[in-house]
């Protein structure tokens, strides 16, 4: 492989090179590959207490001696909010793109706006509002469905915690599908509208075959980052709901609560690395497992059109 | 048959009009609500919560600033947006360069070292443990450092706007006798200001808004950044609402305003992100 010609200094552009790459290994593959490494330790995040390795014994822990239940429940909440952020929150991002592109509405620019606003806001403040919102005892949610003689506990109640957080979760990060979607819609020529009304299409057909495979690639990666973007996720959750409530933790929030005991908001507790490092390495198979799963089902879709 | 056709469209819009409405509404009502309750006192809030404040009681905010101490917590949060995204963003740009151009050997293979980052598990845990090891816990670098790298979006972005640049400024450049880092500096730099904008105000805004890293690294107070602070706010003054939405809404109010005006380079931002990548 040979490099292009330059007059610059070879050695300057490399002194320029060096700090990236540097801090990419030390800071980002390194770690990476160390998690495995990890995995087979009981390492703690207390400094100078002496660690050793243990070989397989955190997965044994990890699929065997502890609680079954536990295991089952992390696993299905995992896919529960996977399934329910990646298919609700590209489902509505779809509509609001396609209404938001429709040149008959007016102030579009501020609605974009309005609905991307959280992606600025961040994780916290989102959360934070959220649970004001939703405060079971005298929020304005739980006043409204009190006039139908309704109450819910909402994120302190074991069965609406989780859908509590896919909410918050779908209400952050929509604005991204929304605008990637937006982008992707405008990329479509207007021409091939016009001759498909020319032709005849309605409203339904023209979505069916102009709009829906032009984006189709636009969609492909919106549904791909928020798999993955999904599974990955644990912020909304420990801020939220902590790492104690059964009822909402995926494996993301797992690995967080046995490694930096997040729960107690401190940092402090036991921090069982070595044992984070194994539900870590649990959750990296299984998001490779749900990537593979959708690119082959896309794939075999793909051929059949 | 046109009159036909002008109903269905009226229907139509009225219809995503409606769609609009509800979705917005969904979106504004939460920080209305905080807002509103941030006003009121703290008898007002507990005799009926979701009432419109009559009166405004800013005092709500001197006493959350006051107790919070979010006027120390937002230098700190200040200096670290200002360290990490311009330490980023020089990375980046200095890798993108001689990347894009070709001028360096092996090329391909150091793309990859940062692609294949995206694809392998997570490195939370060392990355604690090598901070730990260093000495760097509970201090400001050790806090900013996992977040400096000149990978991911920023990378590709810069990649592909400095395709777009012709060679030419850069053969023209060093026949005039101009090095490469006055050349970056001076020339290359200035030319890709809009992409710069786009990538930092997004680095940025991830910086200020973290708070796992924060809980993570940090234990003395005088370190926090503002999120960590209001964080512990939150945990500490759970019955007062109406002071603790006051605290929440100054931390979001610079970001609503910064992104008021900013609105255009964060949208374009994300969307070359996505499309790249």
């Amino acid at each position: 492989m040979q490099a292009v010609r330059t007059s610059f200094k070879k050695s300057s552009l490399i002194l320029g090179i060096i700090p990236a790459i540097f801090f990419q290994l030390v800071m980002g593959v390194g770690p990476s590959l160390a998690t495995f490494v990890l995995s087979f330790t009981d390492i703690t995040g207390v400094k100078g207490v002496p660690w050793k390795f243990i070989g397989l014994a955190n997965y044994k822990e990890l699929f065997f001696q502890q609680n079954h239940r536990d295991l089952i429940q992390v696993i299905k909440n995992t896919i529960i909010f996977c399934v329910a952020v990646t298919v609700i929150q590209n489902l509505i991002a779809l509509f609001i793109a396609i209404a938001l592109n429709n040149k008959m509405i007016r102030g579009r620019d501020f609605y974009r706006a309005v609905v991307f606003m959280p992606t600025v806001l961040g994780v916290l403040v989102t959360s934070l509002v959220w649970l004001c919102v939703l405060n079971p005892m005298d929020g304005p949610v739980a006043k409204f469905i009190g006039l139908f003689g309704l109450t819910s506990g909402f994120f302190t109640s074991s069965k609406t915690a989780l859908a509590c957080c896919i909410w918050t979760q779908i209400w952050m990060a929509m604005g991204h599908s929304m605008v990637i979607n937006l982008a992707g819609l405008q990329s479509i020529p207007n021409e091939l509208y016009e001759a498909g009304a020319i032709d005849g299409a309605t409203g339904s057909q023209s979505f069916r075959y102009i709009t829906f495979p032009l984006l189709w690639p636009t969609l492909n990666v919106n549904i791909m980052l928020a798999i993955i973007g999904s599974l990955q996720s644990f912020q909304v959750i420990l801020l939220t709901t902590g790492g104690r409530n059964m009822a909402t933790q995926t494996l993301a929030a797992r690995v967080m609560y046995f490694a930096f005991n997040i729960n107690s908001g401190s940092g402090a507790g036991a921090m069982r690395q070595g044992y984070g490092a194994a539900w870590a390495m649990f959750l990296f198979v299984f998001i490779l497992t749900a990537t593979l799963i959708y690119y082959r089902s896309v794939k075999r879709r793909d051929e059949l059109i | 048959m046109n009159s036909l056709n002008n109903i269905k469209n009226l229907g139509i819009r009225l219809l995503l009009y409606l769609f609009i409405a509800v979705i917005v509404f969904i979106y504004l009502f939460p920080l209305f609500y905080a807002f509103n309750t941030s006003l009121k006192t703290k008898l007002e809030y507990m005799s009926d919560p979701t009432s419109i404040a009559t009166s405004f009681h800013f005092e709500n905010y001197v006493q959350a600033f006051k107790k919070a101490n979010l006027s120390a917590y937002v230098w700190n949060s200040i200096f670290y947006m200002m360290v990490c995204t311009t330490a980023s963003m020089m990375m980046s740009i200095f890798l993108a360069f001689p990347l894009s151009r070709g001028y360096l050997k092996y090329a391909t293979y150091i793309f990859g070292l940062f692609v294949i980052g995206m694809f392998l598990p997570d490195g939370t845990i060392p990355q604690f443990q090598l901070i730990l090891k260093l000495g760097l816990y509970n201090t400001r670098l050790g806090y900013m450092i996992g977040m400096i790298g000149g990978g991911g979006i920023p990378l590709f972005v810069y990649m592909v706007y400095i395709k777009g640049i012709p060679k030419e400024f850069d053969e023209a450049a060093s026949i005039d006798g101009c090095g490469y880092f006055r050349f970056m500096f001076q020339v290359l730099i200035p030319l890709m200001k809009p992409a710069i904008a786009s990538m930092s105000i997004i680095t940025a805004i991830g910086v200020w808004n973290d708070i796992i890293r924060a809980i993570i690294y940090l234990s003395s107070k005088e370190l926090y950044p503002i999120t960590r602070g209001l964080y512990v706010f939150q945990g500490q003054y759970q019955v007062d609402m109406p002071q603790q939405m006051a605290a929440l809404i100054m931390v979001a109010a610079p970001l609503i305003i910064a992104y008021a005006f900013l609105q255009r380079y964060i949208v374009d931002g994300i969307v070359a992100g996505a499309v790249k990548s």
